[in-house]
């Protein structure tokens, strides 16, 4: 009658079969219930989605959106020379202020960007620079929440829950979406990641890329002997509770559950094992650079492509606690904030394009780098840049997406977008299209409605395909 | 006939002829370039659905219409198509698409091109009109039952006469014996012993109580094992939890910094105890709805306090944003969210869904969602100091009739002294200058306390129960004799009430909103629109002001710091807030105090300029004289009289009687006066100095609603605040069977409740009493709890609903706790879960018609609960302030509580923990508790190895088997292993342990032992047994 609601225990099993509530795994297991596992709607291009979260809003004319008005005119009044300007968070409107950094021709696309990242830039032939992206909100929280889940509050699905309740994940002892934490939680806090209302076992699975990776991963026991124990002595009592529950459904699958848990426990330390990566690998991502944060984060993107490799469908990655909690927030001093944040970034997220492209990997897995908005193209008193929703840059790579391309464009000016505007929804319709789902099919039953992640909006930005 | 044919024929031919190719080109240009665009940019308004503006642009005849803006399509003269030029934004009143970026350069010259060729239009039939307009008749008919008022219903005839136990067995008997199946047998006793103490309580039997009970599972006793767990105080604890879920409790505001709801708490404790006391459904939802507002309160039978107000917190337990940038929007989907909760929660009705158009499915029309959204507008967020508000009202009210009486014999006497010695004043009285009485030059007023029939809200003491009016006495509070009568009418701060505290540990509010300091008395304008932006305050003393716009509460920066600010003025004087970033805005004016200092509130106008005092008015002495003291002697006698009637409405007159007060002795009127005044303000003082006495001091604080003047919200075109419509009067939906109710001045929540709990309403009773079933038997009648509406599910057993709604209205007085035991006494309910029936299985693999109990996994608390119990560490102290979450390094991100509680949360049951938003327990998440964001009746019950995982590796889990295996060799020290592990599974389970069980267990004894190398009584080899046996399906399934 209603499938959302009345999920039979073989739905249950396939949509909701692994899971690790608050931090969790998910995953799903295609081989004992085959036929289940839902489908892609149509052939995807890209497997896996790494997004490579610039919390706190990168300056797009600082970094990808070159406007040399800003030269011109800087230190003038803006609301003489740009005219009326939108209302900003901080109420602090200063000068017109030109980019602290140098722009110059990248790769044989030549496309315009600073020097901001210079080794992600050396690879500019593979990005596709979005340069009219919008989003509806100034304030971070609701920005991330917008980002992650299209809704600017909290309560909705992550897209990472909404890709893994799509299409489910290669692999059945990892989560099918892993949040790598490189010390910075977003605003708005792990319901980033939420799995809002579909079931837990959607929800994104905190990942540590230092200290203890994954919650209740490892065991109390010392020794692997005990573990097993009691793991025997469990299944023995365990079959004659089922015994009394007269094979019920839900007893039976939480035996198996059991299972797949003490796969779990050692996949996981497989995982983010490193040692068996070569010395060149280490290097490659700045595992050995001067910069603690760049070490920090490039331990945190290797273990993003050996996720990758695993068949994880929808990979996140946090950036490190470069300046406390500060992260592209940028009001202050934008030379100095984005000087270090993109110090720790740049040689990995580079190492990992490098590193996808050459095992073969970028074309299947979409790379994605964004802020939640970027920053006036006026400074916030002297030397910072406020919240801009308006108009900002992204970049994506691999995984469908033709790359040394650029997409729309803002005004002289870098403040809001003018030409072929996107959204937030866009954005998230454009990426499930890429991994094999259409948007608008997309939907789970809420309390009387058909919910998606685009809601009622979203365009497939077809321009950008290869 | 054949004619016709072949003047088709002939028609086909002339097209076909020479232009075929062209008409070709433009048929492919028209389907790729032309179409395509109409279909994705204009259709969605201008379609076979909706046909915005009359019109639609689905077919050519429709374009070649004319429309409001001239013809829409000319062909061949784009510029005269008005649906060419909308396209190029030339016009600004008609652009297209509207409120969207305009179509590409491109697309527009396509369109300019198409016209130019003559707006080729391939001859195709009109489609029809998809015509969806609301219509309220319509719309019920789609769903009548949920419309219709539930009756009792016929006991249905049954096969099986044996089987029932009571009206419910009948109806789900019905149900089987209709679809050819036979309900399972009954659960083993120990069973449905364990499954009722979860269902009840959600903590297991004492393993005493099992055995007890297994010696006696007659229906009496069983009867008597529901009371005592109805009884139990346990038992609000458990249901409460069920109701948090409802209203999306929490005690943090989420969004960036997790800010701290100050003393939400004491709402999650009202429940509690409302839930013990079996609070009637119906008293319970009007206290929800209008507990501020009832004429006698329901009082605290311990303490004497005021339960009812506490109800009224729900609404603000949603997520707040601070510097929101567009702060109306953020009101919009503040309000949003409460209006999801209430309707979903009391209605089972998703009104929501309302907001942009009328409900897709349901009878609910936008405009329901805006009249609802009115009561929310005028109903405020304070903290109330609940704990003495009712006793300290009363003496408040003492107070003033003190007054009253006073002023009343004052007033008495001073007429009488006064009135032989008007002449003799007359002519000595010059006329005073008004000090304070003011043009408002270009002021609209918001609040004036010389004004009678002003309106306005205060809560606390402070300020009295009313305000001062003009030609009041003002009494002195000392030994003078200097008897001052008011010019102006006034709020003003009785010093009486400083010695009002709050008790210790009460939490102050977050940001600088500063409602707590509020408590103690407030002054409250009603709400208006900001006009200039520039409010101005009449005021004396010294006021932290609230300026309440948009309903913004959290406010700590880096925007809105400006509305709140302290306003000082030694002297009666114009103060101005100058609100005028916020043009436009709806807000209402808290004034606060400051410390003891004195303050008085007069007047409240807004507009570009402070008012200022008329010139004072002067009689040149001489000049006037002669006329002047008939004119004084009429003018006093008016005064006189005015003031003997108590209605002395001006200000001359007002400063009559303060002249002759003050000049008692020139105007020759007794000498007595001074002492005989004296007496009675001593005697005023002394009787003032009694009540103060009586004061309760110290109070916590809870959230409350405040009633605000009544404000209706408009309909707000596609959900958009900047397109406002007509207004939406406050009122239930239409579909409800109700006249709209006269709301008065308030909000009219009172009224709004009292139609909910109608016994004709049709949805209030059948929703609590299907989220009862839900609860206790894992699926509702109707599964989609929140949702009656037609995305919802169908109800299984309607006739059982109906009959189940009927009595718990009209046998039951709304009791919930009998209801819980007409349900859990049923036969159905004692039903085992065993799959063994496989037909049944088979024909009914989601047990819709009931042929067997579910298995239930318990909740996320209850599993928590579970294990302190079963390990002995169990507090079961009731309420008080939550217990901070436990951090690991997976309860993190910013506005983290800077301190972790303690691991095992201190022994206390689940939902004593705290609820901060951002920072929800790692296991209760694993175990599906929903993130408070809005009305969640029925939880996600997943099966995951993450479960697995948390009850193998989660420290808790491994600190409660520790805690278990010491308290299990402490008291049974002497018992063998195998009497201990006997003992384990009465603890654990409630059930007697098989041989197979205990066979395995004491081999795992043995090998423990072995591999730590101790002997098998050591507490490492139980540890290790009883951490094993939290691990068991069992200790988190019911069977």
């Amino acid at each position: 009658m209603y499938p959302q609601l009345e999920l039979n225990r073989r739905q249950l099993l396939s949509r909701g079969s692994l899971g690790f509530g608050g931090l969790a795994l998910s995953s799903m297991f295609s081989e004992s219930f085959g036929s289940d596992v839902p489908v892609p709607h149509f052939a995807p291009r890209a497997k896996s989605v790494v997004f490579l979260f610039m919390e706190g809003g990168v300056s797009q004319v600082d970094s990808y959106d070159y406007k040399p008005m800003l030269s011109q005119h800087d230190g003038k009044d803006p609301h003489q020379a740009i005219g009326k300007l939108e209302k900003t968070q901080f109420a602090n409107i200063g000068k017109v202020m030109k980019s602290p950094w140098n722009f110059k021709q990248w790769g044989e696309s030549g496309i315009w960007a600073s020097d901001l990242f210079p080794q992600i830039n050396r690879q500019m032939d593979e990005l596709c620079i979005v340069r009219s992206m919008t989003s509806k909100f100034p304030e971070h929280t609701s920005a991330n929440y917008l980002l992650h889940s299209g809704h600017g509050l909290q309560g909705r699905p992550s897209m990472g829950a909404w890709t893994t309740y799509g299409l489910g994940s290669f692999n059945r002892d990892l989560p099918g979406y892993v949040v790598l934490n490189g010390g910075q939680i977003p605003s708005g806090g792990l319901d980033n990641f939420s799995n809002g209302f579909l079931p837990a076992s959607y929800q994104g699975s905190l990942l540590h890329a230092i200290g203890t990776p994954l919650s209740n991963i490892s065991p109390n026991e010392k020794s692997g002997r005990l573990q097993q124990l009691k793991r025997q002595l469990a299944m023995r009592l365990n079959q004659s509770g089922l015994q009394l529950a007269g094979g019920a459904d839900e007893m039976e699958s939480a035996i198996r559950n059991a299972e797949l848990a003490a796969r779990m426990q050692l996949a996981v330390p497989e995982l983010i094992d490193l040692t068996k990566e070569t010395a060149a690998t280490h290097e490659l991502y700045g595992m050995h650079a001067k910069n603690k944060h760049t070490q920090t984060y490039g331990k945190a993107c290797l273990i993003a492509r050996r996720l990758v490799e695993r068949g994880v469908r929808f990979i996140e990655v946090l950036i490190p606690m470069v300046n406390g909690y500060q992260r592209w927030d940028a009001h202050g001093n934008i030379k100095q904030n984005h000087t270090s944040n993109a110090v720790a970034v740049d040689q990995p997220i580079a190492a990992l394009l490098k590193d996808l492209r050459q095992r073969g990997m970028l074309d299947e897995t979409l790379v994605v780098w964004s802020g939640e908005f970027g920053r006036t193209p006026f400074a916030q008193g002297g030397a910072g840049r406020d919240h801009n929703e308006h108009g900002f840059s992204l970049w994506m790579a691999g995984g469908g997406i033709k790359g040394g391309m650029t997409y729309g464009a803002t005004d002289p000016w870098g403040y809001k977008a003018v030409e072929n505007k996107l959204e937030i929804h866009d954005l998230h319709a454009t990426i499930l299209h890429l991994l094999g789902i259409d948007h608008t099919r997309l939907t789970y039953r809420f309390s009387g409605r058909d919910i998606r992640l685009t809601d009622v909006y979203g365009r497939v930005v077809e321009e950008l395909f290869v | 006939m054949k004619s016709s044919a072949i003047f088709s024929f002939s028609c086909i031919c002339l097209f076909a002829f020479a232009p075929a190719i062209y008409a070709n080109d433009r048929l492919e240009f028209f389907e790729t370039r032309i179409r395509p665009t109409l279909a994705s940019h204009c259709l969605e308004c201008h379609g076979p659905q909706k046909a915005e503006s009359d019109l639609r642009l689905d077919h050519i005849s429709f374009l070649t219409a004319e429309g409001s803006y001239g013809p829409v399509l000319v062909p061949g003269q784009p510029k005269q198509s008005s649906l060419y030029v909308s396209l190029t934004h030339a016009n600004k009143d008609l652009m297209m698409p509207l409120e969207r970026e305009k179509l590409a350069e491109r697309v527009i010259a396509d369109f300019e091109k198409w016209i130019v060729d003559g707006a080729f239009w391939p001859n195709e039939p009109i489609p029809a009109a998809v015509t969806e307009k609301f219509d309220l008749a319509t719309r019920k008919n789609r769903l009548p039952w949920i419309w219709q008022t539930p009756e009792a219903q016929t006991i249905p005839k049954l096969e099986n006469t044996r089987w029932p136990r009571g009206g419910i067995d009948h109806f789900v008997l019905a149900r089987l014996e209709s679809a050819g199946l036979t309900p399972a047998p009954d659960a083993a006793p120990e069973t449905w012993f364990r499954r009722v103490h979860f269902a009840i309580t959600g903590l297991p039997p004492q393993p005493e109580q099992v055995q007890e009970f297994l010696a006696d599972t007659s229906d009496q006793n069983r009867e008597a094992v529901v009371d005592r767990l109805l009884k139990s105080p346990h038992f609000g604890e458990r249901w409460a939890r069920h109701w948090m879920d409802l209203v999306r409790y929490a005690e943090s505001r989420g969004h960036e910094s997790d800010f701290a709801i100050a003393n939400a708490w004491h709402y999650r404790d009202y429940l509690i105890r409302a839930l013990n006391e079996d609070v009637p459904f119906d008293q319970f939802v009007i206290e929800h709805i209008a507990g501020d507002l009832l004429p006698s309160p329901r009082i605290n039978q311990e303490s004497g306090f005021n339960e009812s107000i506490l109800a009224t917190a729900w609404p603000v337990f949603g997520e707040e944003v601070h510097s929101p940038v567009d702060i109306r929007q953020d009101e919009c989907d503040r309000i949003d969210n409460k209006i999801d909760v209430f309707s979903k929660t009391f209605l089972g009705l998703t009104v929501a869904c309302a907001r942009c158009h009328d409900h897709k499915f349901d009878a609910i029309s936008q405009q329901d969602y805006y009249s609802l959204a009115g009561f929310f507008l005028s109903s405020h967020f304070r903290q109330v100091r609940f704990q003495t508000s009712l006793r300290n009202g009363r003496i408040a009210d003492e107070l003033e009739s003190l007054y009253q009486d006073t002023q009343q014999q004052l007033i008495q006497w001073i007429a009488d002294r006064f009135r032989p010695h008007l002449s003799q004043a007359a002519a000595l009285y010059r006329p005073s200058t008004d000090p304070q009485h003011v043009q408002y030059a270009a002021a609209e007023v918001i609040l004036d306390f010389s004004d009678p029939n002003h309106t306005w809200q205060t809560s606390g003491n402070a300020f009295g129960q009313s305000a001062r009016q003009v030609g009041d006495l003002i009494i002195p509070n000392d030994s003078s004799t200097d008897l001052q009568v008011r010019l102006l009418g006034a709020a003003e701060r009785d010093p009486i009430w400083n010695s009002l505290k709050l008790s210790p540990g009460n939490e102050a509010d977050s940001g600088s909103l500063n409602a707590v300091g509020r408590a103690a008395g407030l002054v409250s304008t009603p709400t208006f629109v900001l006009n200039d932006g520039r409010v101005h305050v009449f005021m004396q003393g010294e006021t932290q002001v609230y300026a309440a716009v948009d309903s913004h509460l959290m406010i700590t920066g880096p925007l809105h710091k400006a509305l709140v600010k302290t306003l000082k003025a030694p002297q009666p004087k114009w103060l101005t807030l100058d609100l005028r970033g916020y043009q436009g805005h709806r807000l209402h004016l808290e004034f606060g105090p400051v410390g003891d200092a004195p303050l008085s509130v007069f007047q409240v106008v807004q507009g570009p300029t402070s008012p200022r005092p008329t010139s004072p008015r002067t009689i040149e002495p001489g000049k006037s004289d002669s006329v002047s003291k008939l004119e004084n002697e009429q003018l006093l006698g008016d005064a006189v009289d005015a003031l003997e009637k108590r209605n002395i409405r001006s200000w001359q007159h007002a400063a009559a009687i303060s002249w002759l007060c003050k000049n008692a002795a020139q105007i020759g009127v007794d000498s007595s006066f001074a002492a005989e005044l004296k007496k009675i303000v001593a005697n005023y003082q002394s009787r003032r100095q009694e009540l103060a006495a009586q004061i309760q001091t110290d109070s916590l604080t809870a959230i409350a609603l405040m009633d605000g003047s009544g404000v209706n919200e408009r309909i707000l075109k596609r959900g958009k605040h900047q397109t406002p419509g007509e207004v939406a009067r406050r009122q239930l939906p239409g579909a409800f069977p109700f006249e709209a109710a006269d709301l008065g001045r308030g909000s009219g929540r009172l009224q709004l409740a009292h139609q909910l709990i109608d016994p004709d309403n049709p949805l209030t009773a059948r929703v609590i009493v299907n989220r009862i079933w839900h609860h206790l038997l894992g699926r509702g009648i109707v599964a989609s709890v929140d949702n009656f509406g037609w995305l919802g599910s169908r109800p299984t057993h309607p006739e059982l609903l109906d009959d189940l709604a009927h009595q718990f209205v009209h046998q039951d007085h709304w009791s919930i706790k009998t209801m819980i035991k007409r349900i859990v006494l049923s036969r159905t309910f004692a039903m085992s879960s065993r799959p063994d029936d496989l037909a049944a299985e088979k024909q009914d693999p989601n047990n819709l018609f009931v042929h067997r109990m579910n298995v239930r996994r318990l909740e996320s608390e209850a599993i928590r609960d579970n294990l302190l119990a079963v390990s002995g560490r169990l507090d079961l102290t009731l309420y008080g302030k939550p217990v901070p979450v436990h951090l690991t390094e997976f309860v993190i991100g910013r506005g983290r509580p800077e301190k972790s509680g303690p691991l095992d949360g201190e022994g206390r049951r689940s939902i004593y923990t705290s609820v901060r938003r951002n920072f929800l327990p790692t296991m209760m998440l694993t175990f599906d508790m929903p993130i408070p964001f809005s009305t969640v009746g029925r939880r996600n019950v997943t099966n995951v190895p993450a479960q697995t995982l948390a009850m193998m590796n989660d420290k808790l889990v491994y600190q409660q088997a520790n805690v278990w295996a010491e308290e299990l060799l402490s008291e049974f020290s002497d018992a063998s292993a195998a009497e201990k592990i006997r003992q384990m599974y009465w603890q654990a389970f409630g059930r007697a342990v098989m041989d197979e069980e205990l066979d395995a267990a004491l081999v795992a004894i043995e090998s423990f032992a072995e591999l730590h190398e101790v002997s098998g009584d050591d507490l490492k080899v139980w540890t290790d047994l009883c951490h094993t046996m939290f691990r068991l399906n069992e200790f988190i399934y019911l069977r």
